[in-house]
């Protein structure tokens, strides 16, 4: 009975986050105060347990990075190098692209996707509006690329940062593993751009002119500032690659990391913990109690078995099974709550039988999948549903079938070429 | 010097409403005593004439009415100037300051073609800034700070604008309070 109640919870929970009938913190906390009240988990299972309770690497890693970016972006930094990037292409449209797409997929890869696309948003609306472009595909083809840059970190997409400490895997064997993948799917995106976006790329020399009229060292309002800022994001990277050899957790990192933030670029406290997303953390937190209740209640273990059996010990099976079933119900749910339910899953599965994942194939797959799953539909990942909302408000409405018709193509186009990968890297 | 009230500009005013609103309320300065029939738009004026109308006037600010004559909304002269602002540029300071000089000085470009009803589509409902006739000097003081805004348009008790009252008057009334 305990079980059916806890299943019931969670597909209630699931519902209302997928169809936005309620906002997906209040739907998570509503879950946690059902799970709570049926007695399906305590204080102990939520709060204390390693396999049932709240991931407390994961929010602080998230809440670290946050303050992180929250100093970056006081810093004009990433004005800066987008004013530079537009000036570089000398106002040409499909270069212009290439080198902002560029931008946010590293820059998404070191920081948060929703974050990225929060910075890229406002300075490419400047530079098409100069252009006489429309901004749409631009901010379209951005997110995009956040998505798939995001991918190949520890850092760049919170799926990860749930299956690194799921999984116990570094910062470096994301980079190791999932890198050289994003980088072939990154320079396949940039390639069907030329195509997909083809209708966007209209040349007028007199409005690219003004965009070299542009000065991008006035958007850094103290170099200083920006030195100490950019010296603090070095040290976190260099923190977050010896994380091993130091012993200790990402999260403590970040943390380490954000402190030093609020001291190289000072700023207002309260303007710091503005840049946090309370409420993110919260939805994380309720979402970890939930499927901690699944994993209390064997919900989670009756599935990992079911899928042992599914796939007979094919690891091609396992593998493939992840990285297309991933893909699509990412494209369908936001990537989170799917990875937050799917990790323990993996993880049991890895465990009943470790020969189907060899070299943590069934980790990668889990990850490539949902990352570049979240770009099939607009409400796939949480860059998507943010852009699409800037985008509103900024006059430029970009409709759920408009974002969908590209994403869901990069989506495909992505998988497609991940399947080889996996295949030669891990399984042949 | 409290019940002292000047009602002067009430006295100038020839319509039988505000003579009989005196009579009833014969102590204290209200919203009526200091409503000035100036600063008052229609929807259909065009952005670039309330500019006009506000440096022409030095006015703080207008109250758009409606075609009948009720109040919609308060239009504080720094909303009228950011109308002017793209989003983006509110969303992201510095990208103001990478726009060269040029460019920067055409900002009422944006504007041109604009009418005061397009600007109400996307304005706030808080903005409405509407103050009854009878209210007093604190609730008038108390709605402007709330809205922050430097003028209230004042309605009458059939529901239509009277006028408006700028901070400016609002203080200058106070200060011979004090």
């Amino acid at each position: 009975m305990t079980t059916v109640l806890a299943v019931a919870v969670f597909v209630i929970v699931y519902a209302l986050i997928a169809t936005e009938r309620v906002p997906r913190t209040v739907a998570a906390l509503g879950g946690v105060a059902a799970v709570f009240g049926l007695g399906i988990v305590g204080a102990q299972e939520a709060f204390y347990s390693r396999q049932t309770g709240i991931d407390w690497n994961v929010i602080f890693l998230l809440l670290g990075m946050m303050l992180v970016v929250a100093g970056l972006r006081r810093t004009g930094l990433f004005e800066f190098l987008a004013i530079w990037s537009a000036k570089r292409t000398r106002g040409r449209p499909y270069p212009l692209l290439v080198l902002l797409c560029t931008l946010t997929a590293v820059a998404s890869a070191l920081l948060d996707n929703v974050t990225t696309v929060l910075l890229v948003a406002p300075v490419t609306l400047l530079v098409c509006n100069r252009l006489k472009l429309n901004p749409v595909p631009f901010l379209i083809a951005e997110v995009l690329a956040s998505n798939i840059g995001g991918a190949s970190t520890l850092v760049g997409d919170p799926p990860n940062i749930i299956i690194g400490s799921r999984a116990d895997l570094s910062f470096v064997d994301f980079v190791v593993n999932l890198g050289p993948i994003v980088v072939i799917v990154m320079v396949a995106f940039l390639l069907l751009s030329r195509f997909v976006f083809r209708d966007a790329f209209t040349y007028d020399p007199e409005a690219a002119e003004s965009v070299m009229h542009l000065d991008e060292r006035e958007a850094i309002e103290n170099p200083r500032a920006l030195i100490r800022g950019m010296a603090v994001l070095v040290l976190v990277l260099i923190g977050f690659v010896l994380q091993r050899t130091l012993g200790i957790e990402p999260s403590i990192v970040a943390l380490l990391g954000g402190g030093a933030m609020m001291l190289a670029v000072p700023g207002p406290t309260d303007e710091y913990m503005k840049q946090v997303e309370w409420e993110t953390l919260v939805f994380f937190m309720g979402l970890f109690v939930l499927v901690g209740a699944l994993v209390e209640v064997g919900a989670i273990d009756a599935l990992a078995s079911a899928l042992t059996d599914a796939v007979g010990g094919d690891p091609v099976a396992a593998t493939f099974g992840i990285l297309f079933g991933s893909a699509a119900l990412s494209a369908i749910v936001d990537n989170i709550p799917y990875v937050a339910t799917m990790a323990p899953v993996v993880d049991q599965l890895a465990t009943n039988d470790p020969a189907l994942n060899p070299g943590n194939v069934l980790w990668w797959s889990l990850a490539l999948g949902a990352d570049f799953g979240g770009n099939a539909t607009a409400i796939g990942a949480s860059a998507n549903v943010v852009v699409i909302g800037i985008a509103k408000r900024y006059g430029y409405p970009i409709s759920f079938w408009q974002f969908t018709r590209y994403g869901l193509l990069v989506t495909v186009v992505s998988i497609a070429l991940c399947v080889p990968y996996l295949w030669l890297r891990y399984l042949a | 010097m409290k019940g002292v009230r000047d009602r002067g500009a009430l006295h100038q005013c020839p319509t039988s409403t505000h003579a009989a609103l005196f009579r009833h309320y014969a102590a204290g300065v209200m919203a009526l005593d200091l409503a000035q029939p100036v600063g008052l738009v229609g929807t259909a004026d065009t952005v670039l004439d309330i500019v006009r109308r506000l440096v022409d006037e030095a006015l703080p600010g207008l109250a758009v009415i409606s075609d009948d004559g009720r109040p919609l909304a308060v239009l504080p002269a720094s909303q009228v100037l950011g109308l002017a602002v793209p989003a983006y540029i509110k969303d992201d300071l510095s990208l103001a300051r990478v726009v060269d000089e040029a460019a920067a000085d055409r900002l009422l470009e944006a504007l041109v073609g604009l009418t005061v009803q397009d600007v109400l589509d996307d304005a706030e409902p808080d903005l409405l800034g509407t103050i009854d006739h009878d209210a007093t000097l604190l609730e008038v003081a108390a709605l402007m700070s709330r809205l922050h805004v430097p003028l209230l348009v004042v309605a009458g008790p059939d529901g239509r604008a009277i006028g408006t009252i700028s901070a400016f008057k609002v203080l200058g009334t106070a200060i011979n309070e004090v």
